[in-house]
């Protein structure tokens, strides 16, 4: 793979070079399979906004997605974690059936998301927050008699959580009195703490400022290489850092996938991206050899 | 956000069970938690003050607050925390009530009628729960409505299990040796036993974890589901826990009262409970209790001065619903705060030597938990489509 | 076979005067997501109204019938203009605040006309009965008027929602309030203007009602739960879910007090329950994302 040189895993065993063409799914042999889409599609009432989808996402891999607005990048995010049942296709987790799963069975299996808008528990306090996200997995989230304070492992794990991206001194500030790039931070850490093998992040560098974006790389950067993060971002330059394979949407259909470097050079990528005159920024992110 | 280079990155699997210890101690209490207790405190004694040092007249009335405040609890506990305001909730008083009361016509003794109505309760709530709980919201207030209704349209019409509109005469109360539910200071005492009970627990569960998922449930659903939770059975079992927490004031009801009809399960009654909550305060299980002593004064002390009570009633609860979403817990905070804020300001004052203008700044820890409604302001209701507030963040633009 | 004709009759005008209610509920509900809990106080005082305009002088019923229709279409004003800006559109204060105005009215209805049952009859030839062509059914004249006027009252309601200008505001409004806040229409002007028709619908209703339905303290529960009930049938919202929902209510209320007059309430409630967990959206509801 040509974009591995930026994956944190570059040097881990299972990583090889790939045997495929440039268009082949990211398919590294002696990997598992994380995620499978099959020719998913979605509709709203007339408008088709996922046409046909199929992909295979490699565990592990760093996977991005772009694409324009309303291209159908949320909905096939939504598709993923459960939010939404496709009207046709399956997809599959680690193998498994799970397109008639709810979100929260899935995520007992491993997915963990954000979300484009943040969503978080504005009026809780960020231990708050970050408690929940903890108890998502245990059986002692419908305890009924027991100050859920006095769950010491759970507090311990809320606290390192917050601890490791500097949200340490804002534990008992609420959710809502946070920073937007602070936000932005405890919204993938609610998504890490359900401890995901498969990690959605919708465009989790949304209104940040430039050295906050830096700051979200880095962050993402850090986190496990064994992770499976599959990434919508508009801006090339964040997912350039982050993700090594890149998968293009356009009107719901899938329109190329492949390394990051060579979706840059694909003529509908840059037709999608140069195209528009609101996509000036697009234009220098996506290399320099625009016509 | 300084930090971020200096620190390792966190892989949750090398957490082991001794991590750092959790300092949950060291978290601030809500201000509604600290007083909560001192308040309590004073309102009992003054309560069992007035209670032994008058006639059976005013024990009644307290009686009813008690009871009225148990039901009402309930619906905090569902509404406060989970964002589920119920008007269903004297549909299961009645059950509670009627259920004692039929069981005897029956020919059960006081004890197996009391255990047969509190199992008609659950189980009521257990299949009602199924059609109730699948919706949320503005839906979830109506549902609920129509199933209080049910309640009252059986207790009406079926004439022949509830003797229509005259309604059950009790039979006769449970006792425990020389403890008897006959005499007049027993059931005080043990309506006031219950409610203490029952006070303690709901406010334990507020606290427990499942508590705390209920305040998710209503800060954000979809998040709640995307960490994990199945938020169709947590508003189960707390549409359950309400349900029940009323059944078991309807069963003291009935020893109360002695008869029981159709009256008590009209909308009006459930409204009642509703109105005692907010003007007592959403959100905060003892709020309502003060929430009940006003609605029932209104109820038996106003009424006999104005004969228009109902209507001073519902402009004052239009008015708390308007000026102080937080009811009478949100003014005492209010209140509070401000207090802290002037000794704040003096004690800057002093230093400084003069009579400085107070000015206070950024005296309250956690000003923004509590106020259940004024927080409701600021979110969009529990489905999604619906936004009440302008969104802060782009909206979601991209299907 | 008889006795089910009369009921299905008796059914179907039940439906029209439920379906008057709940069409302005859930016209308000849709277009400005207020939940009117005061629908069926507005109701029961249209018909207190129309009665102290009519009293025994039965040939003043359209009187009476305007009357308590604009009385009411002035109070939706004055709920709309007075205490709807200070909730800023915060659903559930909204729902409560009416929830209050529930215990004003009826209180201030009982404090007027009391709390013995009241009752006005039609004018005319509307106050008789006829004996219908088959088998020699006798059924009053004022139920085919009042089924009429309910579907006149429907189809005029829908032609303003699809071929006016204003209704097709109404109607964006109910699909994406945002869009109609773009496209820079008045929104303050069209929700006041739907508020009072949804009162004054309601006033209309109530004042209809009164011949079939008798008006007496109480009975102003009775119909907001029927309409209640309709929109969680038909869809919170959707005007043609309120068509579906009251034709359903209405005969299986009907229905059921007629076969099963134990458990009639239970009976009503069926359609709801099964609706609930089949299509938790309401029949024409549209589903908000979950």
């Amino acid at each position: 793979m040509s974009g591995a040189g930026v994956r944190p895993d570059a040097a881990a065993p299972t990583s090889r070079p790939s045997a495929g063409g440039p268009a082949s799914p990211p398919t590294l042999e002696g990997r598992e399979v994380a995620l499978e889409l099959d020719a998913i599609t979605c509709r709203f009432e007339e408008l088709t906004a996922v046409d046909s989808v199929t992909l295979t996402i490699p565990a592990g891999s760093r996977f991005g997605i772009i694409g324009p607005n309303g291209a159908g990048k949320t909905t096939l995010f939504n598709v993923l974690s459960g939010e939404l049942r496709p009207a046709s296709g399956t997809v599959k987790l680690f193998g498994r059936d799970v397109t008639r799963m709810s979100a929260p069975e899935r995520v007992r299996l491993g997915m963990g998301r954000t979300f484009q808008v943040v969503r978080l528990f504005s009026d809780l306090t960020v231990r708050e927050n970050l408690t929940l996200a903890v108890m998502g997995l245990s059986r002692s989230k419908l305890q009924l008699l027991r100050p859920w304070r006095t769950y010491r492992v759970h507090q311990a794990l809320a606290e390192e959580l917050a601890s490791s991206f500097g949200l340490r001194d804002r534990l008992g500030r609420t959710a809502g009195e946070l920073s937007h790039g602070e936000l932005r931070e405890l919204e993938v850490l609610l998504a890490l703490a359900v401890e995901p093998k498969v990690l959605l992040l919708d465009e989790p560098a949304a209104g940040l400022s430039p050295a906050e974006r830096v700051d979200i790389q880095a962050l993402l950067r850090r986190l496990d290489p064994g992770l499976t993060i599959i990434m919508i971002e508009h801006d090339m330059q964040v997912l350039r850092g982050v993700v090594d394979w890149v998968a293009v949407l356009d009107h719901g259909e899938l329109v190329t996938q492949g390394p990051t470097a060579e979706v840059q050079r694909h003529e509908r990528v840059r037709e999608l991206y140069l195209g528009r005159a609101a996509a000036h920024d697009g234009a220098e992110h996506l290399g320099s050899t625009t016509s | 956000m300084d930090d971020l280079g200096t620190t390792t990155p966190t892989t949750l699997d090398t957490l082991s069970a001794e991590g750092t210890p959790a300092r949950w101690w060291v978290a601030p209490l809500t201000l509604g938690e600290r007083m909560a207790g001192p308040i309590l405190g004073a309102a009992c004694l003054v309560v069992i003050g007035i209670i032994l040092t008058s006639g059976s007249y005013l024990s009644t009335i307290f009686e009813d607050i008690l009871i009225f405040a148990i039901a009402a609890m309930g619906v905090d506990f569902l509404g406060g925390f989970g964002g589920l305001i119920t008007l269903g909730q004297a549909g299961f008083v009645g059950v509670g009530a009627y259920g004692v009361a039929i069981a005897e016509v029956h020919g059960y003794g006081p004890w197996a009628a009391t255990g047969i109505s509190l199992a008609a309760v659950l189980g009521l709530a257990v299949v009602t729960g199924v059609v109730a709980v699948r919706v949320s919201g503005i839906t979830f207030v109506i549902v609920t409505l129509a199933l209080g209704q049910i309640f009252w349209g059986l207790g009406y019409q079926w004439t022949s299990l509830t003797s229509g509109d005259n309604g059950i005469t009790l039979l006769s109360s449970p006792s425990i040796g020389p403890w008897s539910l006959s005499s007049t200071m027993t059931v005080w005492v043990t309506t006031f036993v219950v409610f203490l009970a029952i006070l303690a627990v709901l406010l334990l569960m507020v606290h427990s974890p499942f508590g705390l998922s209920l305040r998710g449930l209503k800060s954000n659903e979809r998040r709640l589901r995307a960490l994990g939770y199945r938020t169709g059975l947590q508003r189960y079992i707390g549409y359950v826990i309400a349900s029940f927490v009323a059944g078991i004031a309807g069963v003291l009801y009935i020893f109360s009262n002695h008869l029981i009809s159709p009256a008590t399960l009209t909308f009006s009654q459930d409204g009642f409970l509703v109105v005692m909550v907010i003007l007592g305060g959403l959100g905060t299980i003892w709020g309502p209790c003060l929430g009940a002593l006003v609605v029932v004064m209104f109820e038996q002390e106003i009424s006999t001065y104005l004969a228009r009570w109902e209507t001073l009633m519902g402009v004052v609860f239009i008015a708390a619903v308007i000026f102080t979403p937080g009811g009478i817990a949100g003014l005492l905070r209010r209140g509070r705060l401000a207090l802290t804020r002037l000794a704040t300001a003096r004690r800057r004052a002093k230093p400084a030597g003069g009579p400085a203008p107070a000015v206070a700044s950024a005296t309250a820890p956690n000003s923004s938990a509590g106020d259940a409604l004024d927080a409701a302001r600021t979110r969009g209701d529990g489905d999604a489509a619906r936004v009440t507030a302008a969104p802060r963040a782009p909206s979601e633009g991209d299907r | 076979m008889t006795e089910l004709i009369v009921q299905t009759f008796n059914g179907l005008t039940l439906a029209g005067i439920i379906f008057l209610v709940s069409s302005g509920f859930t016209l308000i509900f849709g277009v400005m997501r207020v939940t009117n809990l005061a629908h069926g106080a507005v109701y029961l005082l249209g018909g207190y109204v129309a009665y102290s305009v009519v009293g025994d002088h039965t040939d003043y019923f359209f009187y009476g019938l305007a009357a308590g229709t604009a009385a009411m279409a002035g109070l939706g004003l004055l709920m709309e203009r007075l205490i709807l800006p200070w909730l800023h559109h915060v659903e559930m204060a909204e729902l409560l605040a009416t929830l209050g105005l529930i215990y004003v009215i009826d209180d201030v209805s009982l404090a007027v006309w009391g709390g013995n049952p009241l009752s006005i009859n039609l004018p005319g030839v509307l106050g008789e009965s006829s004996v219908l062509p088959f088998r020699h059914i006798v059924y009053p004249n004022g139920r085919f008027f009042i089924l009429g006027v309910a579907v006149l009252v429907g189809v005029l309601l829908f032609a303003m929602l699809r071929l006016t200008r204003i209704g097709a505001i109404i109607r964006a409004g109910v699909d994406d309030r945002d869009m109609v806040n773009a496209l820079g229409i008045n929104v303050r002007r069209v929700f006041t203007g739907v508020f009072v028709l949804g009162s004054a619908l309601a006033g209309f209703a109530g004042v209809l009602g009164v011949p079939v339905l008798g008006l007496y303290t109480g009975g102003d529960t009775t119909i907001l739960l029927f309409a209640l009930a309709v929109v969680v049938v038909g869809g919170l919202g959707s005007y043609e879910g309120a068509i579906v929902g009251s034709l359903v209510i209405g005969l299986v209320d009907t229905y059921g007090t007629a076969y099963f007059p134990a458990i009639s309430y239970v009976v009503l409630f069926i359609p709801l329950v099964v609706i609930l967990l089949v299509r938790p959206q309401g029949i024409l509801g549209r589903r908000v994302m979950a």
